[in-house]
């Protein structure tokens, strides 16, 4: 548990239970895996950056991340994308995409739509934990975005 | 441009530019260019004109309208049904439709009102819902009853019918570049768009299983879709798409094909209200055949404009119009020297008059004839006419006679003996030798004294020369001649012309039949291959996704027990889930061997001058720094450039290089050996190792996918690297063969085309 963040500062968009797992394992060693919020699919992510539904009413949050996975229920991870994007408060959320996929296609739409990193989810999992810590170490000790105090 | 705006020859457009000074000849000769102009222009149209679009469809034949005459208790049935509730499609154009204001409209429309008028009643309209929704209304008994609807299997478990009223044939709408689909068994594995919920769905469903159906919302979506090239065919009611078509124009769809399906359009109404279908029945069968004929020509659709097709046709009118407008020309310039002739010929009338005025006053130009003395006058100026002074010639009858044309004598004599004996007038134009011998025209006209008994004593008379107006004559009818001539001319070539538009027209009709033939095949092939392309890439895009996910699930959590509970197992546990893990990462680097296999058969190629050489140097140094415990040693040899795609070439050296460097392990030092030379129009390259090398009973094998001659523990590995190799060579046109010897190294070398002659190549099929 980190004294400096007291607030839910990462979302974790991903369907797939074990790779859930897994990534909230690499977090954990980075010591961040209290500021995740998971969700399971692109509407819920959705409600939950917009304050919607089962999020109705609560405070919105103040993230600094979040993890996207692309093929996703409801709503397709591109779309959950092009939304942030598309919204005033949440345009400049540093996003990125952590997919299975390495279809160019996925790459260039990802990057297209602003994405801020696109990562392949290595298949060899000391690969996969090493990629998943050191991504959430960097974007959430070494990046800076605007407006925050420092 | 219409036939009928050619008038009768009588009537034809006068030329009211042209002075009525003009000869009618003239006139004639340009009222007959103007006809064969009109005549040629409106032949061509009526040959180049469109097809008019679909004849009707024969309607429900009872020729003669029964009375409407209602039971009572039907006329019962009516008095307790005050509300009858009527919906009807409302794009379906023109069968029954919503028109811009809403209001229901259309053939069956039509016949709805005649059948309220009919039974004098007023339905109520139920409006604004698809004919998905009208159908589901009526289902549930929302809806009471709808206007046009064609009886099947399954709505007849819902609807009560009236006999068809309506018979519309359905038939197949393709793209213009689809000449023919003989019958519906061509469509088979494509994607064909109905309209959802249309009788014709339900048909092809029961009978076609192997179209694949896609469902539409209306005519103008199936239209859509089809020119969008998401569905092959559109298959639909001809009448509906044709006035679709007519509306709005420019469609990219045609007829191509025929059904055996036809709407046969019913009235429907609910099931329980057999008895509203009776009288529904009767108020259609009092239609009389008039009132139908009015319903369908008012919705018939619209003709569409013509369209001509050939651009050379189009050449061919502006040649011909290019020639009438100079033969026009020609006329004008030849009307214009004949009207200075005739301006020539006035003035000559004139001076000729004042001769004979002059003549009456003086000698001049004056001969006498003595007829019975044979004493006869030529005046000085008679004499000089004919390029004499006054006395170089005598003044007798042979001055004259021996002068006259051989061939005017006879007409001479005859016109003497017709004044004398029948005083018909002396006036005739002949032919003089003047002093130069020439002949010239002159005009002698005279007349007799004669005494008491009408015998002629005496005749005297006057000459003038009208040689030139003669010869203006003759110019004038060799110019009319010419003017018929090519009059006749101008008929041959627009006959000539019109005959090559029809040879033409077969012409092009057997090269378009060619033409379609071939592109029906090529389509057919390139759709295939599209097809398997696309599955391909779908199946590889579900492979990257969702065959790596479970793999990355199973390495993961055995890496967690090994991590987590490793403790509490034993040597062999830990190896097992060792064994577990391996599995998973191999499997997973199979994948993506596998998809980069299949990715090299389809990626776009860029061709460019490629440094082999240097190319093959950059990836050994690469390769060797990634192995810097062992000892190898690279030799290299000048080798030729060569044109290819640089990223696919560069694949090639770190597939081969790399075998070299794997296979040589154990060897200290390894040696590999990469050169190359120019081979007649190949480049020929080669890589040497001398590493563990293989049987060459065995040397097909290699190049299969996941064809292994060593063992994993011996030299890991997919099996799919040659393969990759192989595969960038077929594409480049090039060619790859293996020498080797158990334990005795191997030789790789390939060959390329060299710049120039190569012609990439696509393997676009997964092998």
């Amino acid at each position: 548990m980190s004294t400096h963040h007291q607030e839910l500062q990462i979302l974790l968009v991903e369907d797939d239970l074990a790779d859930a797992e897994m990534t909230l394992d690499a977090l954990r060693d980075a010591n961040l895996v209290n500021e995740v919020h998971w969700v399971k699919d692109g509407a819920e992510a959705l409600d939950f950056l917009f304050g919607r539904a089962a999020f109705a009413g609560k405070p919105l949050p103040s993230l600094k991340l979040v993890l996207l996975d692309l093929h996703l229920p409801r709503v397709d991870g591109l779309d959950v994308l092009r939304q942030v994007r598309a919204n005033e408060r949440t345009r400049r959320l540093p996003v990125v995409i952590l997919t299975s996929s390495r279809q160019e296609s996925d790459l260039r739409q990802g990057y297209d739509l602003g994405a801020n990193s696109y990562l392949v989810k290595p298949v060899e999992s000391e690969a996969f934990f090493m990629a998943v810590r050191d991504l959430g170490l960097y974007w959430m000790l070494l990046n800076r975005t605007p407006g925050e105090t420092s | 441009m219409n036939l009928a705006c050619v008038k009768p020859k009588g009537e034809t457009t006068r030329m009211t530019g042209w002075p009525q000074v003009i000869a009618p000849h003239i006139r004639r000769l340009l009222e007959l260019l103007a006809i064969a102009l009109a005549l040629t222009v409106g032949l061509w149209v009526n040959l180049l004109a469109a097809q008019p679009l679909g004849t009707p469809a024969t309607q429900a034949a009872d020729a003669k309208p029964a009375p409407l005459v209602l039971t009572e208790a039907e006329q019962v049935w009516l008095q307790e049904h005050p509300v009858i509730r009527v919906a009807q499609d409302t794009s379906w154009a023109p069968v029954e439709f919503a028109d811009a204001l809403g209001e229901p409209s259309g053939m069956s429309a039509d016949y709805l009102k005649l059948v309220e008028q009919r039974l004098g009643v007023k339905f109520q309209q139920v409006r604004e819902l698809s004919w998905f929704e009208v159908m589901g209304g009526l289902q549930l008994r929302e809806i009471d009853m709808t206007t046009s609807v064609a009886a099947t299997q399954g709505n007849s478990t819902f609807l009560a019918f009236t006999r068809p009223y309506m018979q519309l044939p359905i038939v197949i709408f393709t793209q213009m570049n689809v000449s023919y689909v003989a019958d519906l068994q061509m469509l088979r594995g494509k994607k064909v768009a109905v309209g959802e919920g249309y009788s014709v769905s339900d048909w092809i469903a029961r009978d076609h299983p192997e179209i694949q159906l896609i469902n539409v919302r209306n005519t103008e979506e199936g239209i859509a879709r089809l020119e969008g090239g998401e569905v092959f065919a559109y298959i639909d009611n001809m009448l509906v798409v044709n006035y679709f078509i007519s509306l709005r124009g420019d469609v990219n769809a045609r007829v191509a094909g025929s059904t055996p399906y036809v709407n046969a359009q019913s009235m429907a109404v609910r099931k329980d209200w057999p008895v509203f279908a009776g009288i529904l029945q009767k108020a259609l069968d009092s239609i009389s055949e008039r009132e139908r004929a009015e319903i369908y020509g008012k919705w018939l659709p619209l003709r569409t404009k013509y369209r001509f097709k050939s651009k050379r046709v189009w050449q061919g009118l502006a040649m011909f119009v290019v020639a009438i407008l100079g033969l026009a020309a020609w006329v004008r310039l030849l009307y214009q020297s004949i009207r200075r002739r005739r301006l020539a010929e006035a003035v000559l009338r004139e001076s000729e008059a004042r001769y004979a005025r002059a003549v009456r006053g003086s000698s001049d130009g004056l001969w006498e004839w003595g007829v019975l003395t044979n004493e006869n006058y030529l005046s000085p100026l008679w004499k000089d006419l004919l390029g004499f002074a006054p006395d170089e010639l005598t003044d007798h009858s042979d001055s004259f006679f021996s002068r006259t044309h051989p061939d005017d004598v006879a007409r001479v004599q005859a016109a003497l003996k017709a004044h004398l004996e029948q005083q018909l007038p002396y006036r005739i134009e002949l032919r003089l030798r003047t002093k130069s011998g020439d002949y010239r025209w002159f005009l002698v006209r005279g007349e007799a004294e004669r005494d008491e008994q009408g015998r002629a004593i005496l005749m005297a008379g006057a000459i003038i020369d009208i040689d030139e107006r003669k010869h203006m004559d003759e110019q004038l009818s060799a110019a009319q001649a010419e003017t018929t001539r090519l009059l006749e001319m101008a008929e041959d070539s627009r006959e000539a012309l019109l005959s090559v538009v029809e040879d033409q027209q077969e012409a092009e009709q057997a090269l378009r039949q060619l033409n379609e033939t071939l592109e029906r095949r090529v389509a057919e092939r390139t759709a295939d291959l599209a097809a398997a392309n696309q599955e391909l890439e779908a199946f590889s895009y579900s492979v990257s996704h969702d065959l790596r996910a479970p793999l990355r699930a199973i390495d993961g959590f055995s890496r967690k027990v090994i991590e987590r509970s490793g403790a509490r197992l034993d040597d062999e546990g830990r190896r097992q889930l060792q064994v577990v893990r391996d599995g998973a990462q191999r499997m997973g680097r199979l994948i993506d061997d596998l998809l980069a296999f299949s990715r090299m058969g389809r990626m776009e190629m860029t061709l460019q001058p490629v440094d082999m050489a240097a190319m093959a140097r950059a990836v050994a140094a690469e390769l060797r720094a990634a192995e810097p415990e062992r000892a190898i040693e690279f030799a290299f040899s000048p080798m030729p450039t060569i044109q290819g795609d640089a990223a696919m070439l560069r694949q090639l050296w770190v597939n081969l290089l790399g075998n070299a460097i794997k296979f040589s392990r154990g060897r200290d030092p390894a040696r590999i050996e990469v050169g190359g030379r120019v081979e007649g129009l190949q480049a020929l390259y080669w890589v040497r190792d001398n590493g563990a090398g293989f049987d060459m009973q065995y040397a097909e094998k290699l190049f299969g996918v996941f064809q292994r001659l060593h063992r994993q523990e011996e030299f890991e590995g997919t099996g799919v690297g040659l393969a990759i190799a192989q595969r960038i060579l077929h594409r480049h046109g090039g060619q790859i063969r293996a020498q080797g010897r158990l334990d005795g190294g191997a030789t790789f070398s390939f060959a390329l085309p060299l710049a120039g002659t190569n012609q990439p190549t696509s393997e676009r099929t997964a092998s």
